[in-house]
């Protein structure tokens, strides 16, 4: 039989984001050194509590044989007697289902007389006494006798059969409502009190941490606190049900549907299952916002919420509905005097509320503390109960309300990932060569207009002319200026293009990032330009100034920006070339051309001593060799790297110093470092070019400067820690490369 | 051409000296002493065959200078062959090609000098 039928769990691929909590709890389960007595489970009503315990049951049923899980759900029934004839039962069946794993004895239905003769048959006779001591109890009317029988079952058993049990009791809050004495405060404080001082180890779940508080002993029972799924994982469970389900949906929208549902795996359930009901796809905010609605007044969520929230005076809705209002919390006495509130219902109204768990009342201030969903389950009640408004009305006040809040979150959620993407776009800028298009947001809508943010992977940019994206090596937040009211945030990057570090190759961008879900116009437009020019201080020429606007650009603006020559992306744009950017990789500076290779690094120390240059160069060689250079090109950087280390020796004055060499070698470049441990290198040495014949007999020295400069592509001292490295750059040139490579600026 | 066995060879007119694998100081000084030896015997036609020569650094290239002025002054000729591309670059670059005659074989300078009455 399948384990995972003892207790119905959901499907797996609806299972989502649990598995640290699983792990954990397991862990707990099964170690034999135990630092704390138990765990209190504590989340909100239908956040995946009692799934979670269902799944740890099969877990320690099927995986292992050491200990016993017990898993017993409480229910909402008031008498001791009945809780206890229904607790003996589980316990002893689950207990002999597992020690003789057969787990379909937890599958029938089998009274306590015939459990009783099933317990001897199989060798548990010592458990026959649990079944007699509650029949004697009951019968005298002992319901003190009857409680304590079942709820020391477990640890009895445990003692006397020396087998660890796991004790999984859901629901344990609703201990409080099972009463020995009809007034009194519950069999909870009881309850507690036997399973932190027995042997079994145990977890609990509730609603609220305040449930353990006061009863243990400080460290003895671990809080978990289980919250909704994360964004991700939410929407996440949702793109799998719209799949199975075949429906069509956009991920901004289930994004934004798990926020509004905070990552209640019910709600999420149920949202889904409603819109497959009625044929709907999620793909705008309406779609969702309706089908959201429609659950919440007639749908499983709406009768979920009647049945577990049982709301019986107008009063005590208006006191719900005033506290969704008040953000802060409201007085008791300012409650009591605006509700017109007795004495009589001001000591029993608060108290019931708190206990749905809606309200809690924390240093004389009462609030709200429930989630999302019940807030407009609530205002619904309160509209049509408390205000008399129609259904429809109601309806349609919440569809409004929730349809701008969707908007406004998906707004955020996008400019959001917008400004983190643009980021680490700039980042990884770095020569790739772009459809120029992508900076050009007229002649991209001209083109493939109509495409929405969700639908970028049915573009199939087939541009000819392209730009070459600086390499970017550094982007701050132009916060030093500030933003003023209308002004947009802009990003400064600084950057090199072709790869080259000189001043002629140094570019500046400018960008800014308009968030707001209003298309970029004009008065923006003017507002950037004038950012630009307070801001014009570069020292370079190079500036290119760019905008990202998630919602895209008036006509108007359009026009002024390109006669600015500035470059305009929206959200499409920007998903395309971030997609085109990553696909790239960022040091694919001619893509296309040939495969990439990854960045390889050498290293070589070299003692000041006759010839170890030619270590060096026969290094360098091997590595040219390996890149597909030309033996020509190898020569003149091994020439260079020689000229390098031998100006290195002989700045070199410590004794026994060395000479370290580092090579980089890249898809298109081949860089040299080379340090001594000395003096710094003598980078004021005269360069000589020209006749040397005419200069020799001054020096024998002086060449090598202007040798290695007439070697390489780019040679340049820079100061580090300890003194001066020379850095030598080869570029690596490779047939027909220029014909595709374009520079704009 | 393979690598003579010694390091020069001498005929009726002229020597051809072939330089070492990396003309360094150390190879360089040694290029040195030979042409002092040559000039000293009254050889004033004087061929510095590359052929072996990869690299050269730029002690080497002050000594070869060094080499061209001493031969000047004995009012000798020296002519190179067999210059790698790169290194007839790095000569170009440096000025030496416009002091010394620079010859693709050994033979051809061979052929050259022989004719060649300073």
């Amino acid at each position: 039989m399948d384990n995972k039928t003892i207790f119905n769990t959901c499907r797996d691929d609806e299972f989502f984001g649990r598995a640290n909590e699983i792990e954990e709890v397991c862990q707990f389960a099964t170690s034999a050194m135990k630092s704390f007595h138990g765990i209190f489970l504590t989340g909100r009503k239908w956040v995946g509590k009692t799934e979670l315990l269902k799944r740890v049951y099969h877990r320690l049923f099927s995986e292992q044989n050491r200990i016993v899980p017990i898993y017993y759900r409480f229910k909402d029934t008031s008498g001791v007697k009945e809780f206890a004839d229904d607790f003996l039962r589980d316990f002893i069946r689950q207990y002999i289902a597992f020690l003789k794993r057969k787990p379909e004895i937890m599958l029938e239905d089998v009274s306590a007389s015939k459990l009783e003769r099933l317990s001897a048959d199989m060798g548990f006779a010592d458990l026959s006494k649990f079944f007699l001591l509650h029949r004697e109890a009951k019968k005298h009317g002992d319901h003190i006798a009857v409680l304590k029988n079942a709820i020391s079952a477990p640890n009895q058993a445990a003692i006397h059969n020396n087998t660890p049990i796991f004790l999984m009791l859901d629901d344990f809050d609703l201990a409080a409502n099972i009463h020995i004495n009809e007034g009194d405060s519950g069999i909870l404080r009881e309850y507690m009190k036997t399973l932190t001082t027995g042997d079994v180890s145990f977890l609990i779940t509730g609603y609220t941490k305040r449930l353990v508080e006061g009863e243990v002993s400080p460290g003895s029972v671990k809080v978990m606190e289980l919250s909704g799924l994360d964004e991700e994982t939410s929407a996440g469970l949702m793109r799998e049900m719209c799949k199975r389900y075949s429906l069509n949906y956009d991920s901004e929208i289930l994004a934004v549907a798990a926020r509004q549902l905070e990552g209640n795996p019910v709600y999420i359930k149920s949202i889904i299952a409603a819109a497959k009901r009625e044929e709907r796809d999620l793909l705008t905010i309406k779609d969702f916002v309706d089908v959201y609605v429609g659950e919440l007044v007639e749908g499983s969520i709406g009768f979920s919420l009647s049945s577990g929230i049982s709301i019986k005076t107008l009063n005590a809705l208006r006191i719900l509905h005033l506290c969704i209002s008040s953000k802060s919390g409201v007085r008791e006495e300012d409650l009591a005097e605006e509700m017109a509130l007795d004495d009589h219902e001001k000591g029993n109204l608060i108290p019931t509320l708190r206990e749905l768990y809606l309200l809690e009342t924390d240093c004389g201030l009462i609030r709200w503390i429930g989630d999302r969903v019940t807030e407009d389950y609530i205002n619904y009640l309160y509209e049509t109960l408390v205000m008399s408004k129609s259904q429809a009305e109601a309806k349609a006040r919440i569809i409004k309300e929730r349809l701008k809040e969707g908007f406004c979150m998906q707004g955020v959620r996008v400019s959001a990932e917008i400004k983190k993407e643009l980021l680490q776009l700039l980042e990884i800028f770095n020569g790739q060569l772009i459809p120029k298009i992508l900076f050009r947001n007229q002649e991209f809508l001209t083109k493939y207009g109509g495409k929405t943010y969700g639908k970028v992977d049915d573009i199939d940019i087939k541009e000819d002319k392209k730009i070459s994206l600086p390499q970017m090596t550094g982007y701050f937040d132009n916060v030093k200026h500030g933003y003023g009211d209308k002004d947009i945030p802009i990003i400064i990057g600084y950057g090199f293009n072709n790869s080259r570090y000189d001043e002629e190759n140094e570019v500046v961008w400018i960008v800014g990032l308009k968030e707001s879900p209003v298309p970029f116009h004009t008065g923006d437009a003017e507002g950037f330009i004038r950012q630009c020019n307070a801001i014009a201080d570069f020292k370079t020429h190079n500036v290119m100034r760019w905008i990202v606007s998630r919602e895209g650009f008036t006509g108007d603006a359009l026009k002024r920006l390109a006669v600015e020559g500035i470059y305009t992306t929206d959200a499409v744009q920007f998903r395309i070339l971030k997609n085109l950017i990553e696909e790239s990789g960022n040091v694919d500076r001619f893509h296309g051309m040939r495969e990439l290779s990854a960045l390889k690094e050498y290293e070589i120390v070299l003692p000041v001593s006759a010839k170890a240059e030619l270590v060096a160069a026969k290094a360098v060689e091997e590595i040219g060799v390996n890149m597909g250079l030309d033996s020509d090109t190898i020569t003149q950087i091994k020439t260079a790297l020689v000229e390098a280390c031998i100006n290195a020796f002989e700045h070199g004055k410590v004794k026994n110093s060395k000479v370290y060499c580092r090579i980089v070698a890249s898809d298109d470049r081949i860089v040299l470092y080379i340090k001594n441990e000395g003096r710094d290198f003598d980078a004021s040495l005269q360069s000589n070019t020209g006749d040397v014949v005419k200069l020799i007999g001054s020096s024998r020295r002086g060449w090598g400067i202007e040798l290695m400069k007439q070697l390489m592509d780019e040679v340049r001292f820079e100061k580090v820690h300890g003194g001066t490295r020379l850095v030598m750059v080869k570029y690596i040139k490779r047939k027909g490369e220029e014909e595709v490579y374009e520079q704009e600026s | 051409m393979s690598r003579n066995l010694k390091d020069f060879r001498e005929l009726n007119e002229c020597v051809v000296i072939y330089t070492d694998n990396y003309l360094n100081d150390i190879e360089g000084e040694k290029l040195e002493d030979k042409c002092d030896l040559f000039l000293k015997r009254g050889m004033r036609k004087i061929v510095i065959d590359f052929t072996n020569t990869e690299l050269v650094n730029s002690i080497g290239i002050s000594i070869l200078v060094g080499i061209m002025e001493k031969i000047r002054n004995k009012r000798g000729i020296l002519f190179f062959s067999n210059l790698r591309k790169v290194n007839h670059d790095i000569f170009n670059m440096l000025g030496l090609t416009k002091h010394v005659q620079i010859f693709p074989t050994e033979e051809e300078a061979v052929r050259v000098i022989t004719i060649n009455d300073q």
